[in-house]
């Protein structure tokens, strides 16, 4: 088959097309900056390895911002369509969501709708917003209040996947929750988002944080994710028409804290109950912290939301990862011996110490 | 001194000098063609500590991390100091 991928070069994307390129089909991978894919382990995926084929192109523009006659060529190329490309950082502006994470994937629909082909859509299972308890696969909006805007912008995103389902388009969702390193190794190709949070706690920048001990953490390993989108992709016929949680259930806030604590070098940040927390009284550095950082994911370290994942469980039965302390370890050691959670740098504090003492020379 | 401290060279000198001693990757010398996260080895929570760190030298309200994140040289951050400060 023919499959594109949006998205390609991202850290899922690129996963996801090495899967395909492996069950040999013939994969062209869709980047903003087209330049090569690289593996979660570093490896790159080469074209003339029979690599995946890279379009430059933009999702946020209509037809990805190709020339007419490109997308003409794509849209009776195609046999299928993953939809991976997504802003997925947080505390961006509200408009690059919007334009990203909705646009682009109206965008995917209208080359789906002109292309016949099927459309496996990436969403993220905190389309649930701030909900707690048991999530299913089939919920999608009940007026829930979302964490941050990009939750919002991806809850808009699957709502138009579903009403383009329902006007008779084949799609299957597929939803991760928090994406990390691979399940047996820990190791993980960039770090961001949960990492940078866990950069600034381990390091001791930042010492309380407001979170209930019994919120719970979904971190998911990017190999099962990629897994579950590559099958959905390829078996569609089983996949179509469903929402697949890809996720590997919580870890509590206090197996987080627990886990830290055993690493010597670690610093473990102070849960503080969300109401008597109280970001003016935190030192001048520490508050930046917060409110720059700390604040944009002060929701996940709240919720308590269980994904259910009957229909992932028989559509890849035996897929399910296990969120045990385990995992939490390689994933703690991989990003130690990389050096990302190693000695930490200078501190603002003593930077501007250095320079104001400079400065009275 | 206090006087000088405002004049645009020498914001010019202070920003070079934090850029530097912020710097995962200590340079030898800073000008404002180099390169943030090619040459000083920034990286995204780096410059969210730079710009703490800015906020702070220079007095500046809350700098909007969009700004700051689509910054690439150190030319670009003595032009957002710059801009900040005009706005204050």
């Amino acid at each position: 088959m023919e499959i594109l991928v949006t998205g390609a070069t991202g850290l899922v994307g690129a996963e996801v097309a090495a899967r395909l390129v492996g069950a040999s089909h013939r994969v062209r991978g869709l980047a903003h900056r087209a330049d090569r894919v690289v593996r979660n382990d570093g490896r790159v995926l080469a074209e003339s390895d029979h690599g995946p084929r890279l379009i430059s192109g933009d999702v946020t523009r209509p037809r990805f911002g190709l020339a007419a006659s490109e997308w003409a060529e794509l849209a009776t190329s195609v046999d299928r369509i993953v939809h991976c490309a997504a802003a997925t950082d947080f505390g961006r502006p509200d408009a690059l969501y919007e334009a990203v994470n909705v646009g682009g994937t109206r965008h995917a629909l209208e080359l789906a709708a002109e292309s016949g082909a099927p459309l496996v859509h990436v969403s993220t299972a905190y389309v649930c917003g701030e909900r707690s308890g048991v999530i299913t696969e089939t919920e999608l909006d009940v007026g829930q209040r979302m964490g941050n805007a990009y939750e919002s912008s991806k809850l808009r995103a699957e709502t138009l996947v579903r009403k383009a389902a329902a006007d008779g388009l084949p799609v299957a969702v597929v939803r991760p929750s928090i994406v990390v390193g691979a399940s047996r190794t820990g190791v993980v190709r960039e770090f961001k988002n949960i990492y940078v949070v866990l950069r600034l706690t381990t390091q001791g920048r930042v010492r309380s944080v407001p979170g209930h001990f019994d919120a719970l953490l979904d971190l998911v390993p990017v190999d099962h994710v990629a897994d579950v989108v590559a099958e959905a992709a390829t078996r569609f016929a089983d996949a179509e028409g469903r929402t697949l949680h890809a996720t590997a259930g919580g870890l509590t806030l206090r197996e987080l804290s627990d886990v830290l604590a055993e690493f010597p070098s670690f610093h473990v940040p102070r849960f503080v109950a969300p109401s008597a927390f109280d970001p003016a009284r935190l030192p001048e550095t520490e508050r930046a912290y917060h409110t720059k950082v700390i604040s944009l994911y002060e929701s996940y370290f709240q919720r308590r939301p269980t994904f259910d994942r009957t229909a992932t469980d028989e559509f890849l039965p035996g897929s399910r990862p296990v969120a045990r302390p385990a995992f939490l370890r390689r994933l703690l050691g991989h990003a130690l011996r990389a050096g990302y959670l190693g000695p930490p740098l200078v501190d603002v504090d003593q930077v501007l110490a250095g320079l104001g003492a400079a400065a009275a020379r | 001194m206090t006087d000088d401290s405002t004049s645009p060279r020498r914001s010019r000198e202070d920003v070079h000098a934090l850029v530097a001693a912020m710097a995962p990757r200590p340079p030898a010398e800073v000008t404002d063609d180099t390169e943030l996260i090619a040459d000083l080895a920034y990286d995204s929570l780096r410059l969210i500590e730079l710009s703490i760190a800015l906020e702070r030298l220079f007095e500046l309200s809350t700098l909007d991390e969009s700004s700051v994140a689509t910054v690439s040289t150190v030319g670009g951050v003595v032009a957002l100091v710059s801009d900040h400060r005009g706005a204050a």
